[in-house]
């Protein structure tokens, strides 16, 4: 079987009014042109080999929205193709697009498009199923503008997605709501998410599968990228060495020893950890589109989905292991035979080396191969999960304008945490590579798409070399690496004429890089700013917590006021969440992060990092100042909804904001959470899925009020605690009311206090088994009523659905309802409940929070200290 | 047995774990940036320099070295090393914090939030699952904003749940609380077995989810049904079996309690499917399920009737090690402990909820590599498997057993618990680990013997806890004999070693607690010797936790003598202080020594004490049971060790500074000895007493075969402190032909306070109260037994004889009684009876004679047939006699009274008159009345030299600390006189003294009291004269307080003119001798003269420092009380004697005649409501 043309896409990207962006990856060089159609069910009709033709209005735009393919290896090419339209688009209608591609180095040859690579119709294409992106046969994708009224607004959201992660792959419930709202009987362009926003976690860059490691390239032992290398160095008075990057050099499952010592990385579950270009671009395809899995490859997954038994699993597990059967390339086993050169001393350590070594029947290496088998085992159930839907996946991508930022994930688990982990990885060349390699990846296959007008992928003869922006000058240098890799063709200098200077761009070099990666994008009636808090942090200290986004950077990244018209409110995106785990701001907090930063560690310098670290860390609370400076920042805006991931569950809260002297609350922010679309936190599965734990996650009770002094110098009287004490010492001066002494005052009036709240799901549950409440004088009432609670309990704990937190894997909708002059925003979350029956997966909105954008009763009470 | 098994020093691990805890807190006070940066975040002052943390070279070297065995003298340094670095650290903080700051408040929640950090950090690095629940948890309070959740994690969540707990089932409120413990547990639990069993073995083929709680909507409209759903839980496991992997099973659960209030307290679980299987983990680790059930049941109050009986649910862990781990917790002797084989099980059945763990424990006890005595007489090896179990359950409660005999009732409790005296009230989950602790008590015998030489009985466990945790005790220990030849065979009793954790006051050791392996001596030593010469044994007895030691020895050398001896030892004062005081009794008895006329002595014996005082009442009380012969020749001291300490416990207590010289000798009279006496003398001294002790033993013919057998014990007191004389003398177990005689004699002398006198043989009249009272022996003169004697023996027919003769100051009584019962069927018998009493009053003359007699048949106690006499004659002013007969036949009596009165009127108004002034004025003009006192808190710092009387100069000189007195014993004061004996007061009948004045100024006064004979002054009812005290103190005089001004002599100090001089000291110098600490100082103190001196504390306030006020007698008041309610009539006329207050009350009646059915004297307890 042939790789197919298009291996992954077309993903919807950025779209706005006038301009339509689409991306898409190819196996080859092809021309591309995207074409716009007005109306849904728009069909194409050709003969077979030809070029599709349809009766539908076609869009004109200023000029031929072409673009070539961009090369970024061996078998990689990728394209971000742009339609600028003569008339704007108009929210409420439908509207289809295809892509012309034509072999750019025989731009005579007949091209093709979606039809004929046929990705129109459910059939397996080149061996791999698919769904028709058009969602009827031979009908072409669509899309829908953000409406300009919020009672129709419809945006999604969602984040951290993990191919071999727990739960079903959420994203793919999207599938059926576009589904029912594009097609049959009752097509409603409002009925269909006109935005989807990834908030971070699109790739777990530390935490692959291991089996896909070694299938990450295209078929037939072909490479995706190249022969790449990387810098690896063993101490700092050891000279720098060159080692091929590729699974020969780094087994999968062996290179834990590796991140941890050689690049300075923390991540817990690195053994599998993405290093090259080619693995991290690899996997992202996979993680896209099934076309960019290798076939065999699918085949042994196939056979899970078929016949879902843990036999099954083993038995692929077994062959990943033994030998060459999932490829025809490489097995586990013959890899750790394999001679890898200087390689080996990086990967092994003693304890590896022990390990091998003891070859006994049920020795060391007996008992971690029975290991590994079982770990692959279980994550081929759940890439077989994840499979069995990418195919609805993509779909969506087709059909749903996209917006992606990253967290740290996309890099490593604690990317940039404290200065001490940045001076850490920095300073390793390994470090440096990986982290390099992600960012490159990151470019070309998420921020490419936010922002195409940023990005001049191809030159043109005689432009202005010294206009073209940093964005510009990073993707032709990432091109420029991908094509050296390729062709080989001035590898040796590779390092200076694209690595350094790709790492100057990023910022990794002397000067602080120019690149941003925070954007903006027009939503409906208003504006929804993307921010970047993982590159623009602000560390006060080597070991501290970091503000998530520096103060000069959080004026780049969210303006004063939104500069038109009079907008509702204001999206802002924060991957983690900006009102969440308020319950660490204590005396412990500096120690906490100080102890971890410190821990353990056998060497003299206690500059060195060690262990699994909590993304508890990474919570916007930790840092004051900058949570600060966000909420100061936000509250210009009045009414705000923040959308964010991360934590690997969904819940809504708000916050409403008052300042000076003033008894109203001035600002009101909604945060929305969606996380994970498919990692549920398995771990404390038992404990995380009861209503107990979404108490306790979501702070103090359900509310939390706090009073802020801004660079007050401040004197207190009365019995204040020295918790307290320190606090007020800060600037700012962040004191929660609860704890503090009655008596206690402090010499000025706070400039501003605020309360969280956290919302609960206020629907009525159908099928409760507890139809009357119990009467505790009634004898009878409450024999009965208990044999009704034992019941519902059950029920409950099976179906998992509680009112305020999420746990299963889920993505949230988020739609408004006219709330006198203001809005009621709508957070629905559909993911699929439990049922006795596992078979059966019912998904659906099980819970919904309606929460106004105006503070009402009790809400609207102004926070007081003592 | 040559198990195989694994080594571990245990101090070794735990002071590695510990050392790892502290890793990262000493690499941050080690490094100044990160220490600047640290104390900075915490608004410390980040230039603060704490120097350089101590040296901890002996605890890494502790740690780092290679040997398993644990080396004392190593341990003990490590410690210290620990201790130092934990100050230091301490210390650093604190140098740090700011000025305004309240240092002490600041430092507890600083250095305490920084501990607590490391040790989570630790969990963290360790078991990243168990931090991960942690973290959960700590969230669980509302306060966590408000007071720092993780920091106080330990001391508030977890304390505070067990808190909580403690109402149990009640309320609402009560079981979410329990529900929050129990089931938020039972989720940690099944999380761990995921984790850490299933995961950790990669058992991949079972998955178990559980949630716990429910939340309703806030418009809910099922609040109450919301609210109890919130504390249920629901788990799942779901199985792929491993024969058949695809045919996946579920069982669910879902169970809750209901409480009290809500028809409980029951627990109800809705279960469904079917689980049996047992997971094999690994070869030695299995995980069993064993549930069944469907639908809904409960258990405990309203059960189903028809559901859920066989509803059961049972998961098991167990891990069956065939490789013990050891840990070494000392190495001479060789001591090890630890774990093997262990299980751990969830059981729900119809009745009843259980969580129950399960272990063996191997224990390993012998001389190691020592060599030589005493090491060579310790077992080689003992190896031995304990098994030990504990849990709870819903019936049993905390349960811990295991062992052979284990449990909680034998022996005593090893912890004196809150024997310290501290007051503090622990908190509950302290409890409940002081309560676990203190149930382990297991006592594993072993019953074996090496070569009849060496055997090994019962190996003692056991653990105790002392007042807040602030002491933990392990004690591990044997009971054992070894054999020296056929001679001496010595056993002894737990010896072994504690392990004894003691909370410090700082921070330092090991989470502020010092862990010291120490030898555990023996609470018990015996031997037993077998020798051709000697015979005999002996037993101690130690503890040392009482820091009390006793023992006994009894030899026989043959044909020689017998020698006894018992003695006791005290280390501890009966307040806790440390002291010694110590009791010895020797005694010898020999064949007899001819002393002549026909006496032989038969054996001496000598008693010391010393810090012990004697309790005379106890003794007193010792002659009628005979404890007496505890102390004087003892026998069979061995087998009566227990006895004879108990006995000497009572009639000798600790008093320091007390001590007790006694000689003893025992005589016999004929051979074979007819008749023996046991003599013994005790001296007290400093605060002299002597007591006389003996035992009179007289069998004839002879001691197998006594047809007399008469013991008498006796007791004679000379107390010069208390100022009495007493002898009391009592019949004991004495026959005649085998009828019983009893019998006591009693006579004191005292002349304090109270004066008396008193001789009574068998008792008292019946109807006389007023019983002589010896000062400190409130039980003297009190139940006597009459000189009698059983006339036939056994119970039926009963004839007994008996009589009494008394004398006290103002009665002589005597009387006799004889009595038959014969007891026939149906409750009949023939009672007969002749008793006969007599008592004559001296002041004012009066007797009365009693003669009664009984003869009949009787149907119980109710007359048949019988005749009854009783007569009484009482005179002589006016001769008065009464009495009556009764016949009586079956339904019939016939009752014959009389009563008739002549002679002489009672002397109402004697002619005679008395002048009573005159008597008074004499009496003071009576130099001899006049007395000069030094008032008891006054302390004389020197010595006066006794006036010499010149010229018969007889004037009264006071002591310039000392008071004047008054009192005389002719005229009570403040009392009504009605007659003065049989005359009359010529005139005054009542003196009153208002003031004394010296010279022109008015003196404070108290009055004196005397005992005054009340019916010499007042008209006393013939009752009264029976009832009333012959004597009470009244009025007698004045003691005049010390104002200042009394100077009744000129001076006859010859004025001194004292010089000075005037030296100048180096003081400007810095004195650099080093401060003696507090304890070192009042340990000087103790033995300096001033703590001589009587006014120092310690004699001041001798034996127990904070014991209660003595308990004493109320010397009582007596009051007027209204009739009808008892209620006081009127507080102002309460009085202290009964004749002071009968006056008032005669007052009162002649003012107002209709009071006299009103109102009555009472004494003051007597009064309603007091």
């Amino acid at each position: 079987m042939a790789v197919p043309k298009i291996i992954c896409g077309p993903i919807l990207r950025r779209v706005t009014k006038r301009k339509v962006s689409v991306w898409l990856a190819c196996s080859r060089n092809y021309h591309l042109e995207l074409k716009l159609y007005e109306g849904d069910n728009v069909k194409v009709t050709a003969h077979a080999e030809e070029v599709s033709a349809t009766e539908a209005l076609s869009i004109d735009t200023v000029a031929p929205a072409e673009a070539v393919t961009v090369r970024f290896g061996q078998n990689l090419w990728i394209a971000v193709v742009t339609a600028e339209t003569i008339l704007p688009l108009l929210p409420g209608r439908t509207y289809s697009y295809n892509i012309i591609l034509t072999d750019s180095d025989e731009p005579l040859q007949v091209g093709f498009d979606f039809r004929t690579e046929g990705l129109l119709q459910d059939d397996a294409h080149e061996g791999r199923p698919q769904k028709a992106i058009g969602y009827d046969k031979d009908k072409l994708p669509t899309f829908v503008l953000p409406a300009d009224d919020p009672v129709n607004l419809f945006i999604a959201h969602a984040s951290c997605r993990k191919m071999h992660g727990h739960g079903l792959d959420a994203l793919a419930h999207l599938d059926d709501i576009i589904k029912k709202a594009a097609t049959g009987t009752t097509v409603d362009p409002f009925a269909r998410p006109q935005q989807l926003y990834l908030t971070g976690d699109q790739l777990y860059a530390d935490d692959v599968p291991g089996i896909l490691l070694i299938n990450l390239g295209v078929n037939e032992g072909e490479t995706l990228v190249g022969d790449e290398t990387v810098r690896i160095r063993l101490d700092n008075n050891s000279p720098i060495e060159t080692v091929d990057a590729d699974i020969i050099s780094f087994p999968p499952f062996l290179r834990s020893h590796l991140m941890r010592t050689y690049a300075g990385f923390t991540s817990g579950s690195d053994r599998n950890h993405l290093i090259s270009f080619e693995d991290f671009a690899g996997a992202y395809l996979n993680y896209w589109n099934i076309r960019s899995w290798q076939l065999d490859f699918y085949k042994e997954i196939k056979k899970v989905i078929d016949e879902n038994k843990y036999s099954v699993a083993e038995g692929v597990a077994d062959r990943f292991l033994e030998h060459t059967v999932v490829t025809d390339k490489f097995g586990l086993l013959p890899l750790i035979e394999q001679d890898r050169g200087n390689a080996a001393k990086f990967v092994f350590n003693e304890e590896l080396n022990e390990m091998i070594a003891d070859t006994a029947p049920d020795g060391k290496f007996a008992k971690w191969k029975n290991k590994v088998k079982k770990a692959v085992a279980g994550e081929v159930k759940h890439i077989a999960d994840f499979v069995s839907v990418l195919p609805q996946v993509s779909r969506v991508l087709a059909n749903v304008p996209v917006y992606m930022i990253m967290d740290d994930h996309e890099v490593t688990d604690d990317w940039n945490l404290s200065k001490r982990w940045q001076n850490q990885v920095m300073s390793k060349p390994l470090g440096r590579d990986v982290v390099r390699n992600a960012l490159m990846a990151y470019t070309v296959f998420q921020d490419w798409g936010n922002v195409p007008d940023e990005y001049v992928a191809i030159g043109h003869f005689g432009e202005d070399e010294t206009a073209l922006s940093a964005k510009t000058l990073l993707i032709r240098k990432i091109s420029d690496y991908g094509h050296t890799i390729a062709t080989r063709s001035g590898i040796n200098s590779i390092e200076a004429d694209t690595i350094t200077p790709i790492e100057n761009l990023l910022g990794m070099g002397v000067e602080t890089g120019d690149i941003s990666w925070h954007f903006e994008v027009d939503t409906g009636p208003t504006k929804s700013f993307v921010l970047d808090t993982r590159t623009k942090r602000h560390f006060p200290s080597l070991n501290s917590p970091p503000g998530l986004i520096s103060k000069d950077a959080i004026g780049a990244q969210l303006p004063d006021f939104i500069p038109f018209g009079n907008a509702p409110f204001t999206f802002v995106i924060s991957p983690a969440p900006v009102l969440a785990l308020q319950s660490f701001e204590e005396v412990i907090q500096p120690l906490a992060s100080s102890v971890i930063g410190i821990t353990a560690t056998t060497s003299t310098n206690p500059g060195i990092l060690q262990g699994r670290l909590e993304y508890d860390f990474e919570s916007w609370g930790f840092n004051s100042e900058a949570l600060e400076n966000l909420i100061q920042k936000m509250a210009k805006h009045k009414k705000v909804i923040i959308l964010s991931g991360d934590v690997h569950y969904g819940f809504s809260s708000a916050l409403d904001y008052w300042e000076g002297s003033v008894m109203a609350p001035k600002a009101r922010f909604v945060q929305l959470t969606s996380s994970s679309l498919k990692n549920e936190a398995f771990g404390f599965a038992h404990l995380y899925r009861s209503a107990l734990a979404g108490k306790v996650i979501t702070g103090v009770g359900n509310r939390l009020d706090k009073v802020v002094w801004i660079n007050k110098v401040l004197s207190v009287s009365g019995n204040v605690s020295v918790r307290n004490r320190n606090r007020i010492r800060q600037s700012p001066a962040v004191v929660p009311t609860a704890g503090w002494q009655p008596g206690a005052t402090v010499s000025q009036p706070p400039d501003y206090r605020y309360r969280i709240t956290v919302q609960t799901d206020q629907t009525a549950h159908e099928g409760d088994p507890v139809e009357a409440d119990l009467i505790p004088e009634n004898e009878n009432s409450m024999k009965e009523g208990y044999k009704k609670i034992a019941q519902r309990h059950l029920d409950n704990f099976i179906s998992g659905v509680h009112r305020s937190m999420v746990w299963p894997s889920n993505i949230g909708l988020i739609t408004f309802e006219p709330d006198g002059e203001s809005w009621k925003v709508k957070h629905t979350f559909l993911y699929a409940k439990g049922n006795r029956d596992i078979s059966k997966k019912d998904v659906g909105k099980h819970i919904v929070h309606t929460i106004p954008l105006k503070a009402t009763g009790d809400d609207a009470i102004r926070p007081e200290l003592g | 047995m040559a198990q195989e098994e694994q080594n571990h020093d245990f101090f070794k691990i735990l002071l590695t774990a510990v050392r790892d805890i502290l890793a990262p807190g000493i690499l941050i006070f080690s490094d100044s940036e990160a220490r600047a940066e640290l104390f900075g975040t915490l608004g410390l002052d980040p230039d603060a320099d704490p120097g350089a943390l101590p040296d901890i070279t002996n605890l890494d070297s502790y740690i780092k070295s290679e040997t398993d065995e644990v080396d004392t003298f190593k341990l003990i340094s490590a410690l210290a090393d620990l201790t130092q670095l934990m100050l230091a650290l301490e210390g650093a903080i604190r140098g740090a914090i700011a000025a305004e700051d309240n240092p002490e408040f600041a430092l507890d929640e600083i250095f305490g939030a920084f501990l607590n950090t490391l040790l989570l950090d630790f969990i963290r690095r360790k078991t990243p699952e168990v931090y991960a629940m942690v973290t959960l948890f700590q969230e669980v309070t509302q306060r966590t904003a408000a007071e720092g959740g993780m920091n106080n994690f330990f001391d508030d969540v977890i304390a505070n749940f067990f808190s909580r707990l403690s109402s149990g089932l009640e309320s609402e409120e009560s079981t979410k609380a329990v529900s929050d413990v129990v089931f938020l547990g039972y989720v940690l639990l099944l999380y761990l077995i995921e984790r850490l069993i299933l995961n950790k073995h990669d058992v991949d083929n079972m998955t178990i989810k559980a949630g716990y709680g429910f939340e309703g909507a806030i418009t809910s409209e099922t609040p109450v049904a919301d609210l109890i759903s919130n504390r249920f839980i629901s788990n799942s496991i779901t199985l792929n079996p491993v024969d058949d992997p695809d045919n996946e099973i579920t069982l669910f659960n879902s169970f809750g309690f209901i409480p009290e209030d809500h028809g409980g307290a029951s627990f109800i679980m809705n279960l469904s499917g079917e689980l049996d299987v047992v997971i094999p983990i690994e070869d030695d680790l299995s995980l069993k399920f064993d549930a069944s059930g469907e639908g809904i049941f409960r258990i405990g109050k309203n059960p189903e009737a028809d559901a859920g009986k066989n509803n059961t649910i049972k998961v098991t862990f167990t891990h069956e090690r065939k490789k013990a781990d050891k840990y070494s917790l000392m190495d001479a002797p060789v001591i090890k402990l630890g774990f093997g084989t262990y299980a751990f099980s969830f059981t729900v059945v119809p009745d009843d909820f259980e969580i129950r763990a399960k272990l063996e424990m191997p224990f390993e006890f012998g001389r190691g590599d020592k060599k030589g005595f005493p090491w060579d007489l310790l077992p080689e090896k003992v190896d031995e498997k304990i098994p030990v179990e504990l849990g709870y359950s819903l019936k049993r409660d905390f349960f811990f057993g295991g062992g052979g005999s284990a449990g909680t009732g034998n022996g005593e409790a090893l912890p004196a618990e809150g024997g310290n005296g501290e007051t503090e009230d622990p908190a509950f989950h302290e409890m409940l680990i002081a309560k676990i602790l203190n149930a382990i008590d297991l006592r594993i015998p072993i019953h074996k013997s090496i070569g009849d030489v060496l055997g090994f009985e019962i190996l003692n466990i056991r653990t105790g806890v002392e007042g807040n945790l602030a002491r933990i005790q392990l004690e591990t220990s044997l009971d054992f004999w070894i054999k020296f030849g056929s001679v001496v065979t010595i056993s002894v009793s737990r010896l072994g070693f504690n392990l004894n954790i003691d909370k410090r006051d700082d921070n330092g050791g090991l989470g502020g607690y010092d862990i010291l392996p120490t030898i555990k001596p023996p609470n018990g030593a015996g031997v037993r010797i077998n020798a051709e010469v000697i015979t005999g044994g002996g037993f101690l007895y130690l503890d040392d936790e009482k820091g009390e030691y006793f023992g006994s020895l009894e030899l026989s050398f043959k044909e020689l003598f017998d020698l006894k001896a018992v003695g006791i030892i005290n280390t501890k004062m009966p307040d806790g202080s440390e002291g010694f005081s110590m009791l010895i009794i020797i005694t010898a008895e020999f064949s007899p020594v001819q002393l002549g006329f026909g006496f032989t002595l038969v054996g001496v014996g000598g008693l010391l004490g010393i810090d012990r005082t004697m309790d005379i009442e106890a003794l007193r009380l010792g002659i009628r049971t005979n404890a007496i012969k505890s102390i004087l020749f003892p026998e069979d001291v061995v087998g009566n060790i227990t006895r004879i300490i108990n006995d000497i416990r009572t009639i000798f207590p600790i008093h320091e500074d007390q001590f007790l010289v006694g000689l003893m000798a025992k005589f016999g009279w004929g051979t074979p000895t007819l008749l023996s006496i046991e003599l013994g003398l005790i001296i007290e001294l400093p605060n002299p007493r002597i007591v006389i002790l003996g035992v009179i033993k007289c069998a004839l013919p002879d001691e197998d075969a006594a047809l007399l057998k008469l013991q008498v014990n006796f007791l004679g007191v000379i107390d010069f402190q208390n100022k009495y004389i007493y002898f009391e003398a009592h019949l004991f177990e004495s026959k005649l032909v085998g009828l019983t005689l009893t019998g006591s004699l009693a006579f004191a002398v005292a002349w304090g306070d109270q004066s008396v006198f008193a001789i009574s043989v068998g008792g008292f009249h019946p109807d006389f109260r007023d019983y002589p009272t010896v000062p400190t022996l409130p039980g003297a003169f009190r139940e006597m037994a009459r000189i009698g004697l059983s006339l036939l023996s056994g119970n039926n027919p009963k004839l007994t004889i008996e009589c009494y003769f008394a004398v006290t100051s103002n009665s002589v009584q005597f009387g006799a009684k004889l009595e038959l019962l014969a007891s026939g069927p149906m409750g009949f018998n023939l009672y007969g009876m002749l008793a006969f009493d007599a008592l004559f009053i001296f002041d004012p003359f009066s007797f009365i004679i009693s003669l009664e007699a009984t003869l009949a048949i009787r149907r119980g106690t109710s007359l048949l047939f019988g005749i009854h006499f009783r007569g009484v004659l009482s005179g002589p002013t006016p001769w008065h006699v009464e009495g009556e007969v009764t016949f009586a036949v079956l339904f019939f009596d016939v009752t014959i009274g009389f009563s008739a009165t002549w002679g002489d009127p009672p002397p109402g108004i004697s002619a005679a008159t008395e002048d009573l002034l005159l008597r008074v004025t004499r009496e003071l003009d009576a130099i001899q009345n006049w007395r000069s006192q030094v008032a008891e808190f006054q302390h004389r710092f020197v010595t006066l030299r006794n006036r010499e009387e010149v010229d018969g100069d007889a004037s009264l000189v006071v002591d310039p600390f000392g008071e004047l007195l008054f009192s005389q014993r002719s005229v009570p004061f403040n009392y009504e006189i009605e007659k003065y004996g049989n005359t009359k007061p010529k005139k005054e009948k009542r003196f009153e003294i208002t003031e004394v004045k010296v010279g022109s100024d008015i003196q404070q006064i108290s009055f004196e009291k005397e005992m005054f004979a009340p019916g010499h002054f007042t008209k006393l009812s013939e009752k009264d004269k029976l009832d009333r005290k012959s004597f009470e103190p009244l009025d007698s005089g004045f003691r005049l307080k010390d104002s200042g001004k009394i100077l009744t002599a000129a001076p006859h100090l010859d004025p001194t003119v004292m010089d000075y001089e005037l030296n100048y000291t180096h003081d400007d110098k810095k004195k650099s001798a080093s401060k003696v600490s507090a304890g070192a100082f009042s340990q000087m103190a103790r033995s300096a003269a001033v703590a001589r001196s009587e006014i120092s504390w310690r004699i001041q306030t001798p034996g127990i420092k904070n014991k209660p006020e003595d308990v004493a007698v109320n010397k009582g008041s007596y009051a007027i009380a209204d009739t009808s309610n008892m209620k006081e009539y009127d507080q102002s006329l309460r009085g202290a004697t009964l004749a002071e207050v009968k006056a008032k009350y005669q007052k009162l009646v002649e003012e107002n005649p209709e009071l006299g059915s009103e109102i009555q004297v009472v004494e003051s307890f007597e009064l309603a409501g007091v």
